[in-house]
């Protein structure tokens, strides 16, 4: 064989053998609490909180659809394609009813799916990678709580190779921020469970958000104000904190407009169920970003 | 109270200028909402007790009032989106295939009016926190189907 020959059945051996880790199934190691219960009521009850803190459902609900809370089904339209939010009700067939807490923890913590296959960075992983194990499983003890809905998962509308799940890994290595310090309630609130940035961060052509451009909102070429920044140099400087507590709880802006677009939703399942204590730990923080 | 007086001497010269101001039907409209919501603030402070209850607090909610009742006139048929030199307006087309709900709302917004009226004059914070949201509801009842998001 020439020397030709040997290096193209190389290089074939050599992408065959890439192509096959990004498929291999991923199960990153994960240690549920000894302690945890599933059904205990206190756990279940502050899930349901934690739940509204993280704006599960206002994803997970195909709501102008008539769908359920929870059941998925709504369209997140991205530059890369439409994304179908899933099922996560209990459900064993359609929905997560067949999840272990191990898996809701990869899922939660690792970003991968209890097949072993990456999820999309639709599903906000790399800030919910920040939530505390503790509240990680309370949520799961929510979900597992509700009343399963049977409905089908429709597929994801992206074009191809981005719909390859596997492709997710080159892009994660490319493109996932690094983490950020949530020891301060309020930046838990914002970074963890609120995941504010995976809106209002701007993200480059390829859709990773700019980490050292953390809540400065989206601009588009014109220097139109697509998402409002959260620091003071890019749109909150003129809020007070008062302003933004009672536009976080009822939805008015300081010139008493009201809020439009996905914020509402935010704003109705999210900020506005927060108890006062950690709404003013979540403003102090957005007010103290320059 | 004189502080008041002159803010709300200050707030009725504000809106007699805006009214002047105001040219087409659609400028009219964006100009009644600035005022509505300049009303909203100033009810909304007293109803924290950042202010006190006074005659600007009563002119506001006669604002909101005013606002609620004139609606239905200031959308007029041929002042949709769809209607020429209306370009800048963020109405729905809904608000004229659904004039009845669109309606509703606001005579909800004038009855919320109503409500922040006579909690302003009994000088009662709680009944007018309570007028408030009344009243929010009904900015949001209508907000939410017949305008468009901003982009």
């Amino acid at each position: 064989m020439s020397v030709f020959k040997t290096a193209i059945v190389l290089v074939a051996l050599a992408g065959f053998a890439f192509v096959a880790f990004l498929f291999w199934p991923r199960f990153p190691t994960v240690a549920v609490d000894a302690d945890f219960r599933v059904t205990d009521r206190a756990v279940i009850a502050r899930g349901g909180y934690i739940t509204a803190a993280a704006g599960c459902v206002s994803c997970h609900w195909d709501k102008e659809g008539g769908g359920t809370p929870f059941a998925g089904g709504r369209r997140i339209a991205s530059p890369f394609g439409d994304f179908i939010s899933p099922n996560i009700t209990p459900d064993q067939a359609t929905g997560i009813g067949a999840w272990t807490p191990s898996d809701f923890l990869r899922l939660m913590q690792h970003g991968y799916l209890p097949s072993g296959q990456p999820t999309f960075p639709s599903f906000p992983w790399g800030h919910y990678r920040h939530i505390s194990q503790n509240d990680a499983l309370a949520i799961y003890a929510y979900l597992m709580s509700l009343a399963p809905v049977s409905q089908a998962q429709r597929g994801n509308e992206l074009p191809f190779p981005l719909s390859a799940r596997p492709a997710q890994l080159v892009w994660r290595w490319l493109f996932m921020p690094a983490s950020v310090d949530v020891t301060d309630r309020g930046a838990y609130l914002v970074h963890a469970l609120g995941h504010c940035g995976a809106c209002h961060t701007p993200r480059n052509a390829l859709g990773g958000r700019q980490s050292d451009r953390l809540l400065e909102g989206v601009t588009d070429q014109s220097g139109k104000v697509l998402v409002p920044g959260l620091t003071a140099s890019t749109g909150l400087g003129n809020w007070s904190a008062d302003e933004l507590d009672d536009f976080l709880t009822d939805g008015f802006k300081p010139n008493y407009d009201t809020v439009e677009g996905e914020m509402a939703l935010v704003i109705e399942h999210g900020t506005s169920r927060l108890t006062a204590a950690d709404r003013a730990a979540l403003v102090a923080y957005l007010k103290s970003l320059p | 109270m004189r502080k008041g007086l002159f803010a709300g001497l200050a707030l009725m010269m504000a809106m007699s200028v805006s009214a002047v101001q105001a040219e087409g039907p659609v400028e009219m409209r964006i100009q009644a909402m600035k005022d509505t919501g300049a009303a909203m603030r100033v009810l909304a402070k007293a109803a924290k007790g950042q202010t006190e209850i006074s005659l600007l607090q009563e002119l506001a909610a006669k604002t909101v009032k005013k606002t609620g009742a004139s609606i239905p006139a200031m959308f007029p048929k041929g002042t949709g989106p769809d209607d020429a030199m209306m370009g800048d307006t963020r109405a729905k087309t809904e608000i004229w295939s659904d004039w009845k709900g669109f309606t509703a709302q606001a005579t909800a917004m004038e009855q919320a009016g109503d409500a922040l009226i006579a909690a302003v004059g009994a000088g009662d914070r709680a009944a007018l926190g309570a007028a408030l949201d009344q009243a929010g509801k009904a900015c949001g009842g209508c907000h939410k189907p017949y305008r468009t998001p901003k982009e």
